[in-house]
């Protein structure tokens, strides 16, 4: 069997529900969501379909900061938020959000990478080995002084990204964070994050609506609607899933073009096409009409 | 209609040391009928020139007019009669009790009539799919009818110029799709013109045709979009990247000569497909 196979489950949710105090109704409705060690998982759908509430419930924001009616099975790495503090879930599951401004207060970089060892209690040089590690995983050593309001927008996202690393988390969640970047950052970030995932053997899970800029990457693709997965699956079959049903997502152009002229594709074939072979499909498109 | 002349402006944001520019002598025309894609990565300058046009900040050199009135010497309030923005999250700035209330603050500001600003609210309520919640307040909208209504609290005014600040950010495909057909809607009227600071270039080309590129403070680029979906050196120095998209027009109307509105149009039918 292949190695995905093997793999250890590391999230394991089942029947999940949950409803914000003084809310009228779930916004998550009985999900069973699981996620394999080493995964690089996306979940898309649209705005208000519970996305970020599932991620705040895998880092133990839900329900120890946002109250409301918790139910069913969560196992994260064995944690359960209901039962384990945010402090213990952090030092597993790192959370990266859409805009860096919101998650950097402090007057430098270093500070801020600093911060959440600290607040762990461990010991200086603890502390300073991970402050160096970190700044040199995303490649921040020369900003390290800097504020981080002067840093651009791909560098803040570094900085942020390197705040959580410091935690030394197994599980890295981020939440729509290209949002903000240039579309030549959004590229960066792309590959930078695959890389991370990589050398550091993370599981990472994606909440994102640029999918065709993860798409190579990714192991899974969950689609969420209305508090319920609508799909979860490999990505070429969701896709698939996702055209045939009219799913408004954002389904990757190649995609559409290989669809539109009724081709069968690959998945793995999709990226090996360069532009000039799409441009000639696109213009055979164009003809027909 | 109003021109908006934008004369060798430079600002600092620190007014003593006039050497930190944020924008260096930048010189641009927004014409009536105008539709001015603004990009540049992040931190250029880009929502800083945005902030000048609407008068909120005065330039440290050189002036912006529009028509003929000089925006260092206007109020914010005698602009934004003919030029309304759009900022970036712009729900955050809800204060009314009302969705009513919200709407037709800027009307009442106007001086209409009563039955006059009934009606229009009522309108555009409708046309933005608000009507229901006309008695609710907006702090129990979902962030989709939150968005929703902050824009509708601007195209109430009819400004004769719409500015936006990074529209889609954050935005899924359906509220991406509504922002569009709601700028378009805007630019049917003969003579609107608009500016819109985005990253996401594939929305840009579906409503400007006019484009602009800042790069750190300075105006590196300017004309049509067609023009800059030619242009090579912006795109090969990395001061703008294509998405896939956006490469793909690129090498169909520079190397296949087809129509770009065509191209946009046809795209558009395949994403369509879906809804």
């Amino acid at each position: 069997m292949s190695t995905e196979e093997s793999r250890k489950t590391i999230i394991r949710i089942r029947n999940l529900s949950f409803k914000y105090k003084n809310a009228e109704k779930n916004v998550l409705d009985t999900i069973n969501f699981e996620v394999k060690e080493g995964e690089f998982v996306l979940i898309t759908g649209p705005s208000g379909s519970g996305k970020s509430t599932l991620a705040r419930i895998l880092t133990g924001l839900i329900p120890n900061s946002y109250p409301g009616e918790l139910s069913g099975e969560i196992s994260i790495m064995g944690f359960d938020p209901r039962r384990n503090k945010i402090y213990e879930i952090a030092q597993n599951v790192g959370l990266v959000l859409q805009n860096p401004e919101n998650q950097l207060f402090a007057l430098t970089v270093e500070d801020d990478i600093a911060f959440g060892p600290e607040n762990l209690g461990l010991e200086r040089k603890e502390i300073k080995e991970r402050v160096e590690w970190s700044l040199s995983v995303v490649d921040l050593q020369k900003e390290r002084h800097k504020a981080p309001f002067e840093l651009s927008g791909g560098l803040q996202q570094k900085a942020a990204i390197a705040a959580v690393l410091a935690m030394k988390p197994k599980i890295l969640i981020l939440d729509e964070p290209t949002s903000y970047l240039d579309t030549l950052s959004a590229i960066k970030f792309a590959y930078f994050l695959n890389e991370l995932k990589r050398e550091l053997n993370l599981t990472i899970i994606l909440i994102e609506q640029k999918i065709d800029l993860f798409f190579k990457f990714l192991s899974r693709i969950v689609v969420m609607n209305e508090g319920k997965i609508l799909i979860d699956d490999e990505p070429d079959v969701v896709m698939n899933f996702c055209i045939r049903n009219k799913i408004p997502i954002n389904i990757p152009l190649q995609l559409l073009i290989i669809r539109t002229l009724g081709e069968t594709y690959d998945g793995k074939k999709l990226y090996d096409y360069q532009v000039d072979d799409y441009k000639m499909l696109f213009e055979k498109i164009i003809n027909d009409r | 209609m109003a021109k908006i002349s934008i004369e060798d402006v430079s600002f600092s944001y620190e007014q003593d040391k006039k050497n930190n520019f944020v924008l260096k002598d930048v010189s641009y025309s927004i014409l009536p009928g105008d539709s001015v894609l603004l990009l540049g990565p992040n931190g250029s300058g880009k929502t800083t020139l945005l902030k000048l046009i609407m008068g909120l900040l005065k330039p440290t050199k050189g002036k912006i007019r529009i028509d003929d009135v000089d925006t260092s010497k206007a109020s914010v309030f005698e602009i934004s009669k003919k030029v309304s923005m759009i900022f970036q999250n712009p729900e955050k700035q809800f204060f009314a009790e009302t969705v009513r209330e919200e709407l037709s603050f800027g009307l009442k500001n106007r001086g209409l009539r009563e039955e006059e600003i009934k009606k229009k609210v009522e309108e555009v309520a409708k046309k933005f799919g608000l009507f229901e919640y006309l008695d609710k307040s907006p702090f129990d909208l979902s962030g989709g009818e939150k968005r929703r209504l902050s824009i509708a609290s601007i195209i109430i005014l009819d400004p004769e110029v719409l500015i936006v600040d990074e529209p889609t950010a954050g935005l899924d495909f359906q509220y991406r799709n509504l922002m569009i057909s709601i700028i378009r809607g805007f630019l049917e009227t003969r003579n609107k013109s608009l500016v819109v600071a985005t990253h996401d270039i594939d929305f840009g080309l579906r409503i400007a045709n006019k484009a602009a590129v800042i790069n750190e403070g300075k105006l590196v680029w300017s004309g049509d979009v067609v023009s800059l979906l030619r242009e090579e050196e912006i795109f090969s120095k990395g001061i703008l990247a294509h998405t896939f998209t956006s490469s793909l027009i690129s090498r169909v109307i520079s190397q296949s000569n087809v129509d770009f509105q065509k191209v946009v149009k046809v795209l558009e039918e395949l994403t369509e497909g879906l809804m």
